[in-house]
């Protein structure tokens, strides 16, 4: 597939958007484990590396192989869905507040599948007086499936180096 | 706030209780700043993360930021990160390699041993008027690699690392020696802030092993491989020990039950994974001796003040933490992961991965523990709120007794003897006068 071999790239990017604004609502929702089904495949990886400050731009987003803060395949994700339904979830019982702001969509063909970027603004309001706001990048490999389009690779580089809370939220 | 008298009043030994002031007034956080942390060994780094010279990282000790060096000469090097003209910051990157480091304000420029080594218009500006012998970086007087975790102390009449860690060494050589290729640390720092005293991320990890069934109720549920194979629901085999100067091991197993869950999950694995347990435990009484092959892991512990650590297995993460204090009820918590360098490669991917999982600013436990942390704050900096003491009286009916074969004092799992261990060095060292700090 290339550009030219896509019908109308417009109703592409339409649909890739409709896509994310679906995924958004199930996240804002909480409803992790519909959000898990409808986004990913089987075989997703989903991944996010450490920032840090360096000269060089490149070696400010740590590697594969080095310390991430996020590093799941579909069983773990699956099981940190199951821990946030338990009622003993306290991190997120009550539950926070979610928005996700999601913009600057660019869409790429590859392969036989789709490479998108996106940035996505999380904004999560906590309790009585929490608010922390989470800025960055995602990164996209998508695959057709029977269901529709599903993520096999989600990269998502925070711009946060430090990061203004330990995490209870998905990007 | 002076005096021994006030201190006394503020950590109850006897009664074990401590009031909670020391978490939330701004005097005390300024004093425990200069009293503790200008005088104590603090962690700024570990070896394996500067291999060759002019590799750098920068961390903190207290509030003052500093630059970790090996210098040209392969030594390694522990400096205030602040230009001797105005103060700017030397070094605004995370980690990096380096011949010099240029000050951007005016362009001083400092060699990796610290040596102001270039002032532009030095001649026009300064004739022969500045000695720049006097102006290098400052220097950490007293620096000591152990298992090549950096040690750094601004005071230089500072005991030495061995006497400040004094029987906590005979645990931590557990820790340095049993990885075949030596602890190495991955690459990445991680950082990420908490409303909390740093002193409540200390006493978590020196003692807190009550807080786990509940708070960490919910991943104990979940059916996965990163629970810890040894976890409260084995009690009766952990223990609690109490060390020297402050420093705490929390759920310390003496009889090999670590090591035989090891081999117990390995069954899983592969014959190259079941070989290489075999080989960390024979090294361990190789170099150690039997009884200390039989703890063979730490569980998770504190080493004072800020130095928290964990790990249950040799299949699973050595977790390093450190809550650096930015205000009386603000942290910012740094952490790595370290694995064995000649693990097989399917256990270092292991361990690599369960870390981010469980440990990580987005892991499973470390969640519920910033939730804690914040509202704990939240409900206790009133003015009220703030007359009240904290209960450790956990353990006043068991507060440890000797062991026949290991140092400190040993005690059943759930207990808060650590706590008040930590607080006892800590009232210690807050009647002690602040250090007058080098030069
Ligand atoms: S502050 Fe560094 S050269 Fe002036
Ligand atoms: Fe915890």
């Amino acid at each position: 597939m290339t550009l030219d071999t896509i019908e109308d790239p417009r109703l592409l990017h339409y649909e890739i958007e409709q896509f994310y604004f679906a995924e958004a609502e199930l996240l804002e929702a909480g409803r992790y484990e519909d959000w898990i089904e409808a986004t990913f495949t089987e075989d997703i990886h989903y991944w996010m590396p450490v920032r840090e400050t360096h000269n060089d731009r490149a070696l400010g987003v740590r590697g594969e192989g080095d310390l991430a803060i996020y590093d799941d395949d579909r069983t773990f994700l699956a099981a940190r869905a199951e821990r946030f339904r338990s009622a003993l979830a306290h991190a997120e019982l009550p539950p926070s507040r979610l928005r996700y702001f999601v913009t600057n969509l660019r869409i790429e063909p590859a392969g036989e599948g789709l490479a998108t970027r996106c940035n996505l603004l999380v904004n999560q309001t906590r309790l009585g007086r929490l608010e922390h706001q989470y800025v960055g990048e995602r990164q996209d490999a998508f695959r057709r499936t029977d269901a529709g389009w599903r993520i096999h690779r989600r990269q998502v580089i925070l711009d946060h180096t430090t990061l203004p809370r330990s995490l209870t939220v998905f990007f | 706030m002076d005096g021994a008298t006030a201190l006394h009043q503020l950590v109850d030994t006897s009664n074990r209780l401590v009031s909670r002031r020391i978490f939330f007034d701004e005097d005390i956080f300024r004093e425990e700043i200069r009293r503790i942390y200008a005088r104590s060994w603090l962690f700024v780094g570990h070896e394996s993360q500067i291999p060759e010279p002019g590799d750098y990282i920068t961390n903190y000790m207290g509030e003052d930021p500093v630059i970790m060096v090996r210098d040209r000469a392969g030594a390694v090097r522990v400096f205030l990160n602040s230009c001797r003209h105005r103060g700017m910051k030397v070094c605004r990157n995370d980690f990096g390699n380096t011949k010099t480091f240029v000050c951007v304000f005016h362009g001083w420029s400092y060699s990796t041993d610290g040596k102001l080594a270039g002032v532009p218009y030095q001649k026009e500006a300064y004739g022969k008027r500045l000695d720049t012998e006097k102006w290098g970086l400052l220097e950490v007087p007293k620096v000591t690699s152990y298992g090549g975790f950096v040690f750094a102390n601004w005071d230089a009449g500072a005991p030495s690392l061995d006497d400040w860690l004094g029987n906590a060494k005979y645990y931590l050589d557990i820790t340095m020696e049993r990885p075949l290729g030596g602890v190495t640390f991955l690459k990445g720092t991680q950082r990420y802030r908490a409303t909390s005293n740093w002193k409540l991320m200390a006493e978590n990890f020196a003692g807190d092993s009550y807080h786990l069934p509940y708070s960490h109720g919910s991943v104990y549920r979940l059916n996965i491989r990163q629970i810890s194979p040894v976890t409260y629901t084995s009690a009766p085999a952990l223990h609690t020990v109490t060390a020297d100067n402050g420093h705490c091991f929390t759920s310390i197993a003496f009889e090999n039950e670590r090591f035989e869950a090891d081999m117990n999950e390995a069954r899983e694995y592969t014959e190259e994974v079941r070989a290489y347990l075999e080989k960390c435990r024979a090294r361990l009484v190789e170099r150690l001796g039997e009884d200390r092959a039989n703890i063979y892991a730490l569980g998770f512990g504190n080493i004072f003040p800020n130095l928290a650590f964990n790990n249950f297995s040799a299949l699973r993460p050595m977790g390093f933490y450190q809550a650096h204090p930015k205000a009386p009820h603000e942290i910012e918590m740094w952490q790595w992961c370290a694995i064995d360098r000649d693990a097989p490669e399917a256990v270092k991917e292991m361990v690599r991965v369960d870390f981010t999982r469980t440990q990580a600013a987005s892991g499973i436990a470390a969640q519920d523990d910033a939730e804690n942390f914040e509202q704990v704050t939240e409900a206790t900096r009133g003015v009220i709120g703030q007359t009240l003491d904290f209960n450790y009286q956990m353990g006043l009916e068991a507060p440890g007794e000797p062991h026949p074969l290991h140092p400190g004092r040993v005690a059943p799992y759930f207990s808060e003897n650590n706590q008040m261990n930590f607080y006892t060095r800590w009232a210690e060292m807050m009647a002690e006068p602040a250090a007058e700090v080098v030069q």
